[in-house]
């Protein structure tokens, strides 16, 4: 097997997302990378180099003389002329431009980096967008055509934090060869094809109308609680997080944040505020035109 | 002659941060500067959002110590009706927070920090294979295993009553929404005191908690550096090591005014570690009125006032001048302070650490120790907060909808003390402020020319040479610096040389 160089680079960032994938269990983040043979050439809060040697790194493989085969980032990037500033010389969006231009494959993790997240929340003073993204629409920082050197565009894997399994599981997906198939926001359709309230413990008591009507009370979320999980895709609830438990199944309403839209269209959080999902009602309307030839009913 | 050092970007913290010193002939540092970088903008994204909705969106601020900025937010709600939380809330806040707390500490001491232990500069040192083979960064088996045995059990922990871990969701306004069963609280009642087993057996190297928690001195430590299993387990490992390659010479400066929120309400109301302030060693209670924070050298419209955090304002300028920072100077009657497990401990008069600094005084040796300690004493009190737990009484009740109110939220995060202030009118917070612990130690210089903590404790560093960073490393990391919550803005007007010829 042929060895991997991973970057992993952050813009605008909690380091949730890092500190969500050092969490990886089967098997633990370093042992995942030796197995796969990735050699992690740099991560902010794990890499032992640092200053100009971590500069020198940086400008080789800007220059091309270090390969960049995997090329992850997190956090959203500033595009407002004065609010990007990050290693000597370049600016954040320079240094993505830079990687993006080089590397295989390029992930965005978590839903700053994917979609623009929390930073890109108005006021936006610093013009936050997502590597290919800014909430629905597509564009981003590295435009539409953007297009990494397998194939694929920016690969987004969002999440507040991210999930470490859909992080390992897509890189392995790359590894062995299988198929990753995209839904319409670049996202793997392997983790991001069903809801949040598929799964869910109280599932039970949406099918029978029984609503929580304040916390910690018994029923579902959904109606008075804002509860996103109907209208928001991640498997959390199949899955689950820290081998444990889910939002929802630790008593706390979904806030949608695996959605492009998070949080601008997620607030108020107890409240609802998305419509039935498209696809879904595309569905509807569909079954209507087999029944009914045409006429909406 | 003096040269200019700048070490950007300086990693293995939370966040993107840079230091640039000025070194004399000698290689002695004579000034220093502590900038960091990328502007999100939080604070200005809460206002006009419901309360509830910023405070869930301000624990996104940081993903290494999320629990505590999310705890804050609901405390600050709180504290606007002055509203008392179930007892089973108090506990699960608090075991949410000390399980993060210890995850927060191991992985700064084994990830972040102990890498410089490893500096090839060091390679000479006849411990050094020892050392290596816990720390080698990235490879050890150690490390792995502090991974599997602490971090990711800990963590389920926290996602049993937080759904996840980072940004856990149990802290809301009114107590917690967490509804754990039976079942999940032995779980959790096993997952601690596996990971207190781990611990004593891989970190203590067989020395029970019970055992080490006798060690009140540096008497007492000394008599057990003679017992061969604690000398070779980390905690020893460090003492004697930390001390052969001179960490207590490191980062010995400090504004010696320690500032400590308190952590952990036990039954009584006491705190397991109380909240106060330390001014050159005197204690006094701690009274938030007294916090203000200067803008002089940081990129915000110059004022000519110092804020309270309820009155504060975040205008970024990033064009002004004479700002070198987009930290801003936080003070506690005026004062500077240090915050963080050191301060912790000597404002709750733990003898060991007390003892320890009368002895060493305070340095990265100190702090690291401080921080070490802690992680072992919080650990019996997970297992004792979460059989208290009594799931036949609330642990949340209703809160009412704040139409108008300001309130403060004031916590410890793993690195120090946190606060959080928010004003709301017509149920929209029209204010958020917070005050991360990091913005008091990495703040720059303010009006009265007095310099932030880390700053200080740079000053008069002998460095191995005009570009050595390890020593610098040691001292920074040794505060557990948490950039990115802390930093309202980010820097343009940065010098950008590696080493420069300066006056």
């Amino acid at each position: 097997m042929e060895e991997l160089n991973l970057i992993w680079m952050q813009g605008q960032t909690c380091d949730g997302d890092s500190m969500s994938v050092i969490d990886a269990e089967r098997p633990n983040f370093l042992t995942f990378l030796e197995r796969n043979k990735i050699n992690l050439l740099y991560h902010p809060t794990i890499s032992p180099i640092f200053g100009r040697d971590a500069q020198r790194l940086f400008n080789d493989c800007m220059e091309g003389k270090i390969r960049i085969d995997i090329f992850i980032f997190e956090g959203s990037v500033p595009t407002k002329e004065g609010y990007g500033e990050y290693f000597e010389g370049q600016d954040v969006g320079g240094m993505v431009r830079n990687f993006a231009s080089k590397s295989m494959l390029t992930i965005a993790v978590g839903t700053c980096a994917a979609f623009g997240g929390v930073p890109a929340a108005p006021p936006n003073e610093s013009g936050a967008v997502g590597l290919q993204w800014h909430g629905y629409t597509k564009g981003g920082f590295l435009g539409e055509e953007y297009i990494a050197g397998l194939g694929f565009p920016v690969i987004n894997i969002p999440g507040c934090p991210t999930h470490p399994d859909w992080v390992i599981n897509t890189l392995q997906s790359f590894r062995l060869g299988r198929p990753v198939l995209l839904d319409k926001f670049n996202r793997p359709k392997d983790y991001f094809e069903e809801k949040v309230h598929r799964g869910c413990k109280h599932c039970e008591f949406h099918e029978r109308g029984i609503w929580a009507k304040n916390y910690t009370e018994v029923g579902c979320f959904a109606a008075k609680l804002g509860c996103k999980g109907r209208t928001t895709n991640s498997d959390c609830n199949i899955r689950l997080w820290n081998g444990v438990s889910s939002c929802t199944r630790s008593g706390a309403p979904c806030i949608g944040c695996t959605d492009p839209g998070f949080p601008v269209s997620m607030v108020p959080f107890d409240e609802e505020t998305l419509a039935l999902p498209d696809d879904v009602q595309a569905e509807i309307d569909a079954r209507k035109r087999v029944i009914y030839g045409g006429e909406s009913q | 002659m003096t040269h200019k050092l700048v070490i950007d970007p300086l990693n293995r913290i939370e966040g993107d941060m840079a230091i640039e010193v000025n070194i004399d002939g000698n290689n002695k540092v004579t000034n220093a500067k502590s900038l960091g970088f990328v502007y999100r903008g939080f604070e200005n994204i809460f206002i006009g959002l419901k309360p509830f909705d910023a405070m869930r969106l301000s624990q996104r601020s940081c993903g290494v110590c999320p629990v505590s900025h999310g705890t804050a937010g609901a405390e600050a709600i709180e504290q606007m009706i002055d509203f008392k939380i179930p007892r089973n809330a108090e506990l699960i806040r608090d075991i949410v927070l000390g399980a993060n707390i210890i995850v927060s500490h191991a992985t700064h001491f084994y990830f972040m920090w102990g890498p410089d232990l490893v500096d090839d500069s060091y390679r000479h040192h006849g411990l050094y294979n020892e050392v290596l083979n816990r720390f080698d960064p990235l490879k050890s088996d150690h490390l792995k295993s502090i991974l599997k045995n602490a971090r990711i059990p800990l963590h389920s922990v926290v996602a049993t009553f937080g759904g996840k871990f980072p940004h856990p969701m149990h802290a809301i306004p009114g107590g917690v929404c967490s509804i754990p069963k039976h079942i999940e609280l032995i779980k959790v009642d096993t997952m601690l005191k596996e990971v207190k087993a781990f611990v004593e057996k891989k970190i203590l190297n067989g020395i029970s908690i019970e055992e080490y928690m006798e060690i009140r001195s540096v008497d007492d430590v000394n008599k057990m550096m003679g017992n061969p299993s604690f000398a070779n387990s980390d905690v020893g490992l460090l003492i004697r090591y930390g001390q052969d390659i001179g960490l207590q010479k490191y980062g010995e400066k400090s504004p010696n005014n320690f500032l400590a929120y308190g952590f952990g309400r036990n039954k009584d109301g006491s705190k397991l570690f109380k909240s106060g302030y330390l001014q050159n060693g005197k204690y006094h209670a701690l009274d938030q009125n007294h916090i203000s924070e200067d803008t002089s050298h940081g990129y915000y419209e110059s004022e000519h006032q110092w804020r309270k955090p309820i009155n504060g304002v975040t205008r970024p300028h990033p064009k002004k001048r004479g700002a070198y920072s987009w930290i801003k100077a936080p003070r506690y009657f005026g004062n500077v302070c240090e915050l963080g497990p050191l301060a912790r401990q000597l404002v709750n008069g733990d003898p060991l650490i007390t003892d320890l600094v009368n002895a060493f005084g305070v340095n990265t040796f100190t702090r690291t120790i401080a921080r070490l300690h802690e992680t072992v004493l919080i650990i019996p009190k997970l297992v004792e907060w979460v059989a208290e737990i009594d799931l036949n009484k609330p642990s949340y009740y209703p809160f009412p909808e704040i139409k108008k109110g300001s309130g403060y939220g004031l916590v410890e995060a793993p690195r120090g003390a946190l606060g959080h202030w928010i004003n709301v009118d017509n149920s929209k917070c029209t204010s958020y402020q917070i005050i991360t612990p990091t913005t008091w130690n990495a703040s720059p210089l303010d009006s009265k020319g007095q310099k932030g903590a880390i700053e200080q404790a740079l000053i008069g560093v002998q460095l191995a040479n005009n570009e050595s960073m390890v020593e610098i490393g040691h001292i920074v990391r040794g505060f557990d610096p948490c950039i990115s919550c802390s930093i309202h803005a980010v820097g343009q007007n940065k010098k950008r040389i590696n080493l420069e010829p300066s006056v």
